[in-house]
């Protein structure tokens, strides 16, 4: 699978930097997939969570504090968006901080933990994978955090 | 041999225009988009006067009697909290979340005149 880290324009805020995974056969970000896949059935939360990220962006950051951590690998960033209340419409994401994150896939979740889940697991899994190889490239080329040429 | 890359010789991520992300964006209703901001900035000050305090949320949960599950809800942005509470931190924290004192906010009332209008030149 190849993919590209690419930032998003319209949350481009000074507060935060948003980006999301293009997946280089399909032309599509992960996040872009997630909206399509749920938006008959959760047309709402979707307004809520772009609504979200938007205020992530442009307002207050992306504080710890809005996220469920610890959802991949001891220190790999691998978080979920806190779920919206009578929701559980889960997006993943990778935080670098308050002021950078990635935003990936999702889908509603209906078990205790996602590796309950095959689905809920892939999307997670995938997002680990990212977050390794973007910490292998900056390791090995010593470039900044800000996702200079990250195709893989 | 491989030329090692430089910084120099790096671009910065493609910036990336999704028209699925820009048609939700633009059709998401005022209303909530301030309900939703509201909630976040409201989550983000008290996060941010509990780290002013030198306390971690840990210490707030235990200062405030609660759970940690529930001050986790409290400042995940989604929470919508009730007066009671909010006063509650107000006055743990030392700060103002509710302002509804000030005079300059006060909405403008017509004060009726006692005294009869005169006529106007037309009427007379």
């Amino acid at each position: 699978m190849n993919f590209e880290i690419i930032k998003l324009r319209r949350f481009s805020g000074t507060q935060c930097s948003v980006y999301s995974v293009l997946l280089t056969e399909e032309g599509k970000t992960l996040y872009s997939k997630f909206v399509d896949e749920n938006r008959k059935l959760f047309s709402k939360e979707l307004e809520e969570i772009v609504t979200v990220i938007n205020a992530i962006a442009h307002k207050t950051g992306a504080k710890a504090e809005y996220f469920r951590l610890n959802e991949g690998l001891p220190g790999d960033g691998v978080c979920a968006l806190y779920d919206l209340q009578n929701s559980n419409l889960r997006l993943y994401c990778i935080r670098y901080g308050k002021n950078l994150i990635i935003i990936g896939g999702g889908k509603r979740k209906n078990v205790r933990s996602w590796q309950d889940d095959p689905d809920l697991a892939a999307q997670v899994k995938l997002m680990m994978k990212i977050s390794k190889v973007i910490t292998e490239r900056i390791r090995k080329e010593k470039s900044p955090l800000d996702f200079w040429d990250m195709k893989f | 041999m491989a030329m090692k890359k430089t910084i120099k010789n790096l671009q910065p991520a493609r910036v990336f225009s999704d028209p699925i992300v820009e048609e939700l964006l633009d059709n998401v209703p005022e209303e909530l988009k301030q309900q939703v901001e509201r909630r976040m900035m409201l989550a983000a000050k008290i996060i941010d006067s509990i780290e002013a305090k030198g306390w971690n949320n840990l210490r707030f949960a235990h200062e405030m009697d609660k759970h940690q599950s529930e001050i986790s809800k409290w400042l995940s942005g989604t929470h919508n909290f009730t007066v009671e509470t909010l006063v509650s931190i107000e006055l743990k924290l030392g700060i103002q979340l509710i302002d509804c004192t000030n005079p300059y906010n006060k909405p403008k009332r017509r004060i009726r005149s006692s005294k009869p209008k005169p006529k106007s030149p037309a009427s007379r």
